[in-house]
């Protein structure tokens, strides 16, 4: 299954009223993941854009949470973590990396990843839909692990999140959590700590 | 901070015109306890009505799928499972049976259970919703819970869904006759038929999994 790690950071929590201010994406095939935990993603499988809008409809909490810069934003010579386009040219270059990837459609994973983060690219995508419906929800995994090892999810969740957050600080060390990019990261990492945990203990 | 398992569980499943949550019209809402009793159906365990709106905005694709009759629809006085009434009345009278389920109903303590319940049916729901939300903003998505055990039996996952899938129609079958229609199949897309053969799915799905985890 191809899949694509996807985390949105938007400027308040309801689509269609607030935007999507970043886009932070790590594709991969299931067939990658492996009992050794030695799986590699290219670079050039990750994506990372800040999108600017000419106007933005701010929800405070939300901004205090992404801790995205709207007002002088880093323009797109920065660093692949740290760049941004006009908001169209955000979502064009966007596109041409998933043509580049090259299947037309993908399961996107993450976090409640259905219901905020395809809805909130749903709200300004103008191409040709590039995923399935059906997503891969680690809530969902993660509560599935919680009711069957009889453990609270969110001691399930805290192991495993920390766990992911140390791979990702291995090959990032400048990493921070509020990032788009490297949240497709840990979710990415997050994921496949949990095949191979359930691989493990079945 | 509550915890999954001290949180009321509802498969929930809707039937509605179209794909986009604000533009097509919900037509129906299906929906069952997860620990509540499985036999009868009826409001100790289940919540169905079809919603009469004044003006639907539908698709041709979803409407040959959910086969509702919207011009003349069946009323309040029929069957359990074949009931409608005007949309703000459906509403409340979910609403209500919602709370009657719980001891202390507090807002966003329902966790909803389905396939893609969280990206499409409670966007769908919520679109037409006045009121504090009563459900959790996770949910539990079966697709996850289907992809989680392909992985572990090594089979693909169209092949662990429909195994899956097809055991829970035949329990559904087994258990609740009044979802076989005239020529013997269970009624797919009929809303509350889907929601209780979510129910199947997952237990099926625990049980597989609670059955390697004891090997």
């Amino acid at each position: 299954m191809k899949v694509i790690s996807l985390s949105v950071k938007s400027s308040g929590p309801t689509p269609c009223i607030h935007q999507p201010l970043a886009i932070g994406a790590v594709a991969f095939d299931t067939d990658q993941i492996n009992a050794n935990g030695d799986e590699y993603i290219e670079e050039s499988d990750s994506y990372y854009i800040q999108l600017e809008w000419d106007s933005v409809n701010m929800d405070a909490t939300t901004m205090t949470e992404n801790q995205l810069d709207i007002f002088t934003p880093p323009g797109p010579d920065g660093p692949q973590h740290h760049r941004s386009f006009k908001s169209e040219k955000a979502l064009e270059e966007f596109h041409s990396w998933l043509l580049r990837l090259g299947e037309s459609q993908y399961y996107a994973l993450g976090t409640n990843v259905g219901f905020f983060d395809l809805s909130m690219l749903k709200s300004v995508w103008t191409y040709q839909w590039p995923f399935y419906d059906m997503s891969i929800d680690l809530d969902s995994i993660f509560t599935c692990m919680s009711l069957i090892q009889n453990r609270t999810y969110y001691s399930i969740r805290q192991k495993i999140i920390s766990r992911a957050w140390v791979s990702v600080k291995n090959i990032y060390p400048d990493a921070v959590r509020h990032n788009a990019l490297y949240n497709a990261w840990l979710n990415t990492y997050a994921f496949w700590k949990c095949i191979r945990r359930i691989q493990q203990a079945f | 901070m509550p915890e999954i398992n001290d949180l009321p569980i509802l498969a929930l499943d809707l039937e509605t015109g179209g794909l986009t949550p604000g533009e097509h019209t919900p037509l129906s809402i299906g929906a069952v306890w997860l620990d509540g009793p499985r036999l009868p159906i009826d409001e100790t365990n289940s919540f169905y009505a079809q919603l009469e709106w004044p003006v639907y905005v539908t698709t041709p694709q979803a409407m040959a799928t959910n086969k509702l009759d919207l011009i003349n629809p069946p009323g309040p006085s029929g069957a359990f499972i074949d009931r409608s009434y005007p949309s703000e009345e459906a509403l409340i009278r979910f609403k209500q049976w919602l709370r009657d389920h719980i001891e202390n109903p507090r807002d966003g303590m329902i966790y909803t259970l389905g396939f893609n319940v969280g990206s499409f049916d409670l966007p769908m729901l919520r679109s037409i919703w006045c009121g504090p939300w009563p459900f959790h903003y996770r949910s539990i998505d079966l697709n996850s819970l289907l992809f989680i055990l392909s992985r572990i039996q090594n089979k693909s996952f169209d092949v662990i869904k429909k195994e899956i899938v097809d055991i829970a129609w035949d329990n559904l079958k087994k258990q609740h006759p009044e979802f076989v229609n005239s020529i013997g199949e269970p009624m797919e897309h009929h809303a509350l038929a889907d929601a209780w053969s979510n129910i199947y799915v997952y237990d099926e799905c625990i049980n597989r999994l609670n059955a390697r985890n004891n090997l």
